[in-house]
């Protein structure tokens, strides 16, 4: 499948850009992308989710690396989340721990 | 004749004949290959015998009215005159002691359990005498699977004894007073059922030690690593981001955990560094116990689709043991596929397969019959509400009845109605009749314990047997099957009782037996007829043979209740029921022959 993501760093903060969708097909490459920056001192990591459509378990667990793994437990930021996948968030139980905002 | 000439006799059949035959066919068919009810089998049989008009409306409405039907619905009120008031508990508990030998303990359980089936419903006295010999069995230290099977042959050997033993005995005399204006004794079965019985139970005593010795079902929970436990993730646990690891959730005191499946149930590989996600189900196998602590310990809960979070859960629940029975509509399918644990608000924890674990997600496990569920439910769930006990039957009923007074007027009235009957005073209907009446008069049984004891079912699937019976009669299939019999066998008559009776007792180890009994009742009748000899020993002798179902689980209802809670497999019921089945049918014969000898007309 084509990269359907874009990953940038600004100083700290880290925006990753998805697709349609965060699945099993696109997430290990994701995670392939996101481990260099492993200790590189991220304290932000910004989902812009304005396309996303649907999240699954293999994409739920990229934002709980970025969370645990990526940084000293730094801020996740959903940016335009669509009423579906915050359901998702919501079931996982991962709503507390991100901040969304609507740009 | 030859043999040639009588498979062309066959070919003389009329169109109403043929339309019977392959009715009779297809229910038996059905009954085979199916989970339709029994009553709605027959019912449609004889409304398609109905509507092509092999039946007219009289014929078809015979069955229910027939006496068989209604002494056999109103025999369910008086027994619930004697279980509610405590008499059937009692006896229950005061005969069978503590033997310290298991030949003892076999005497002592069987001879009892004989003699009150000889007067009660075979189903009921299973049911009840089940749950006693489970704890029984404990205090014995005998496997219950030593006990199971010879409880249930008492029980069919001792519905033999009387006429109103069982609903076959009903229908053969009922059918013998239809056809010949005479009417049967209550205690006339009762010598060669009698010598059935004393040859059975010695058989049975004697070759004890081919009783399989199985592990109790309930040993499947009792032992480590014999069962799965699955578990949920509530939305707000606070497990939630940590890996499996750090939360202390994959290595677990008293077992492990070896399977987990996300919310979506997409591919995740089991390691200590999964990560946790709500709604997550942990798939466990080991202690019980301990793994239901993680419930507390982890806040986590028992794995169900309606439960989000803890504060849903409501502690006032128990763990109760069922089994799938035969005829269950779960068959075949899992418990997540069903809504039984929505509808009665109760949650699977377990589920194990002749008293072994089964690995997998309990919820996802397709069904058999015989299978052990451990269910966790609300204390006050009844568990003999119809829509549950059709489909799961569960071995933890204990039913607490107060002895009172009225255990003593129930008891008179049992033995009054025996007495007046035997004596022919009032015919087996009156009797029965006058004695739920008094039943209900004396308040032995309120109204509504008096209908929930009369098995509407199993009253629709005897009505319409008997149709069926009748329809087999009217058009001369009865007659030229005999006629067959009688040029196979030729026309000694004890070869003819003999070959009916083998006949009748082959198809009844995998059809009901009170179809079996409709059907061969006329075909005997015209067998004694055809060879000028008094049908009633003829008809004595195939009570017998049509009863006869041992060799199968699904040949009659007592032998399918104690196939969960005896731990059970197929072939079990096999290796004991072929010869006793061969050994009672034959004794029955010669008993009767004996009893009664045989008069020409």
């Amino acid at each position: 499948m084509e990269k359907d993501f874009e990953v940038n760093k600004k100083g700290s903060v880290l925006t990753v850009t998805l697709g349609n969708e965060l699945t099993a097909v696109n997430a290990p490459t994701l995670m392939e992308e996101l481990t260099p920056y492993k200790n590189q001192g991220i304290e932000k990591v910004v989902f812009d989710a304005t396309n996303l459509t649907h999240l699954s378990s293999s994409g739920v667990r990229i934002i709980i690396y970025c969370k645990q793994k990526l940084g000293a437990s730094p801020e996740i930021v959903f940016v335009n989340c669509d009423k579906m996948i915050l359901d998702v968030l919501d079931i996982v139980g991962l709503r507390p721990f991100i901040t969304f905002e609507e740009r | 004749m030859g043999l040639f000439s009588n498979i062309f006799l066959l070919w003389g059949f009329s169109i109403d004949a043929w339309i019977t035959i392959a009715t009779v066919m297809a229910v038996i068919c059905v009954m085979l290959f199916s989970k339709v009810r029994t009553d709605a089998v027959m019912l449609i049989a004889i409304g398609v015998l109905f509507a092509v008009g092999v039946l007219d409306a009289k014929e078809l409405c015979s069955g229910f009215s027939a006496g068989t039907v209604v002494v056999t619905g109103v025999l369910g009120v008086v027994m619930a005159g004697l279980r509610y008031t405590g008499v059937l508990q009692w006896m229950l508990k005061h005969v069978f002691g503590l033997p310290d030998r298991y030949p003892t303990a076999l005497l002592r359980m069987m001879v009892p359990v004989s003699m009150l089936s000889a007067f009660l419903s075979n189903t009921m006295l299973t049911m009840l005498f089940g749950n006693v010999l489970k704890r029984w069995s404990r205090k014995l230290n005998i496997a219950p699977s030593k006990l199971y099977l010879p409880m249930m042959y008492a029980v069919q050997m001792g519905g033999v004894l009387t006429l109103i033993g069982t609903s076959t005995n009903i229908i053969v005399a009922d059918f013998y007073g239809n056809a010949t204006g005479k009417t049967m004794n209550m205690f006339s079965i009762l010598i060669p059922g009698a010598l059935c019985l004393l040859v059975g139970v010695l058989f049975i005593v004697a070759v004890r030690r081919w009783l399989p010795d199985r592990k109790t079902p309930e040993e499947a929970f009792e032992t480590a690593f014999d069962y799965t436990v699955e578990l949920r993730v509530p939305s707000d646990n606070p497990n939630i981001c940590k890996t499996l690891g750090e939360a202390g959730l994959f290595h677990v005191k008293g077992g492990n955990l070896i399977d987990i499946h996300h919310f979506d149930h997409d591919p995740s590989v089991l390691s200590e560094d999964e990560f946790i996600m709500g709604g997550d189900r942990l798939l466990y196998t080991g202690q019980i116990d301990d793994i239901l602590e993680l419930k507390d310990s982890h806040n986590l809960v028992i794995s169900d689709h309606h439960v989000r979070s803890m504060n849903e859960i409501n502690k006032n629940y128990e763990l109760r043991i069922a089994f799938v029975n035969f005829y269950s509509k779960l068959i075949g399918k899992t418990i997540g596929g069903s809504s039984i644990e929505r509808d009665n608000n109760m949650v699977l924890v377990a589920v194990a397969r002749r008293g072994k674990r089964i690995e997998a997600a309990p919820r996802e496990v397709e069904l058999q019959a015989g299978d052990t569920l451990l269910f966790e439910c609300p204390r006050k769930t009844n568990t003999y509400a119809k829509h549950l006990a059709s489909q799961l039957q569960f071995s933890d009923f204990q039913e607490v009845v107060k002895i009172g007074p009225n255990a003593i007027v129930s008891s008179l009235i049992m033995t009054a109605m025996m007495i007046l009957t035997a004596m022919n005073v009032v015919s087996l209907l009156h009797g029965t009749v006058l004695a739920a009446l008094a039943m209900l008069l004396f308040r032995c049984c309120t109204v509504n314990q008096a209908m929930d004891s009369v098995s509407w079912r199993s009253l629709m699937s005897l009505a319409g047997s008997i149709v069926l019976g009748t329809a087999i009669a009217k058009t001369g299939i009865a007659q030229k099957v005999a006629l067959t019999v009688v040029d196979l066998v030729g026309t000694q008559p004890v070869l003819v009782m003999l070959g009916v009776c083998l006949a009748a007792m082959l198809i009844t180890q995998i059809v009901e037996n009170v179809a079996v009994t409709a059907m061969f009742a006329p075909i005997m009748y015209q067998a004694a007829m055809q060879v000028g000899y008094e049908p009633a020993p003829f008809l004595l002798a195939l009570m017998i043979a049509a009863n006869a179902s041992y060799a199968t689980p699904i040949a009659a209802s007592p032998n399918m209740l104690v196939y969960g809670p005896g731990g059970y497999r197929f072939t079990d019921y096999m290796r004991i029921g072929i010869p006793l089945t061969i050994i009672v049918t034959v004794t029955g014969v010669a008993a009767v022959i004996l009893a009664y000898p045989l008069v020409k007309l």
